[in-house]
């Protein structure tokens, strides 16, 4: 189980590019679509077909694939179960076994260690 | 001596044992040409084929520290244990901290001697903290996730870098490409780091040789130890 201060990310499998990164369910913060990034590597794809090519890649930003508006930055947040309810090709690609989902503890950025943000409020 | 030696050893013996009084001297003699040839020539043979033969080429000590985690000591970690020295650590993410390895080129834009960029991107914010997030396992990561042995930011750059002009080389690497990425698992033939996360975890932090960079063009955007 996740430890519950860090965050915590549905995943749907592990990305076949840099062979590491889990699969996590990204809400944007821009239109609200749910897309699946990788959490290593940073790629984007708009629904199940993981083989394809990712339709976005990111080097300084991950765009989302709808609407262009970052997925790193807030709004953008893991998707929660609730959302995942509402996406109309996710619950299609549950519902006929293509996709499984699981939970999981995302990539922890650095800006969560609490030594970091100490630093951040002394300074 | 590492197990994969000791099996080495321990097969020899058996085989001398069994051939007592039906092998010829010179047929022994032979065979331990051949067994020494190969335990000379296994690093290289390593380095050229990319992958992990058995033998006798694992000085790593396996420790645990006060918290339990599995530590992988270096010969130059035991070498400064036993002397009594401590090695000090830049744990730094500040690429400016870095300055002898990194040379700024732009704002959060940062080029190292083999010529790769290191800018802003990743949840962490820059491609440097990402990468330095690898120098510690995150045990509730699900999957794999790649630990570098050394957490000093500028040994671990200058490891990035040393894969990097092996990859341009050719030597001992996979390359794969798609779109705008190109993906190098690259063997440095030494162990470099070990398997993290819940999946190495349950294989007991098994050492890895390799290291995998992901790229756009020269601008890093990951990269860890792997085992391919």
């Amino acid at each position: 189980m996740p430890d519950p201060e860090t965050p915590r990310m549905l995943y749907v499998g592990f990305c076949r590019m840099c062979g590491t990164g889990a699969l996590g369910l990204r809400t944007c913060g821009g239109c609200a679509g749910v897309v699946v990034v990788c959490d290593e590597c940073d790629v984007a794809w708009i629904d199940e077909d993981l083989s394809d090519p990712p339709a976005t890649t990111g080097s300084e930003t991950l765009p989302c694939p709808h609407c262009e508006a970052s997925l790193y930055d807030p709004p953008s947040h893991w998707t929660t179960g609730d959302e995942v309810q509402q996406s109309d090709w996710l619950t299609h690609a549950l519902d006929h076994n293509r996709l499984t989902l699981e939970v999981g503890q995302a990539f922890l950025p650095e800006a969560n260690d609490p030594d970091e943000d100490l630093d951040r409020k002394d300074s | 001596m590492a197990n994969d030696a000791q099996k080495i050893a321990r097969l020899l013996q058996t085989l001398f044992r069994a051939s007592r009084g039906k092998m010829s001297v010179g047929w022994m003699i032979a065979l331990g040409v051949v067994v020494g040839g190969y335990l000379v020539f296994e690093p290289a043979l390593e380095a050229r084929l990319g992958v992990d033969l058995p033998g006798v080429h694992s000085p790593e000590e396996v420790d645990q520290n006060d918290t339990g985690q599995v530590v992988f000591k270096s010969d130059d970690q035991n070498a400064a244990q036993q002397t009594g020295q401590q090695t000090t650590k830049q744990t730094s993410t500040d690429a400016k901290a870095l300055s002898k390895v990194l040379k700024e080129i732009g704002r959060d834009k940062f080029v190292s001697p083999a010529g790769i960029l290191y800018t802003r991107g990743s949840r962490h914010g820059t491609r440097l903290k990402h990468l330095m997030a690898h120098a510690k396992d995150q045990p509730n990561r699900p999957g794999q996730h790649g630990v570098f042995n050394d957490s000093d930011a500028a040994t671990v750059l200058l490891l990035i870098d040393e894969a990097y002009e092996q990859a341009i080389s050719g030597q001992s690497t996979q390359k794969k490409t798609e779109g705008n990425r190109t993906i190098y698992t690259v063997h440095l033939g030494r162990t470099i780091g070990y398997i993290g996360g819940q999946s190495g975890a349950r294989r007991r932090h098994p050492q890895a040789r390799h290291v995998r960079l992901v790229l756009e063009g020269k601008k890093l955007i990951t990269g860890f130890p792997v085992i391919p």
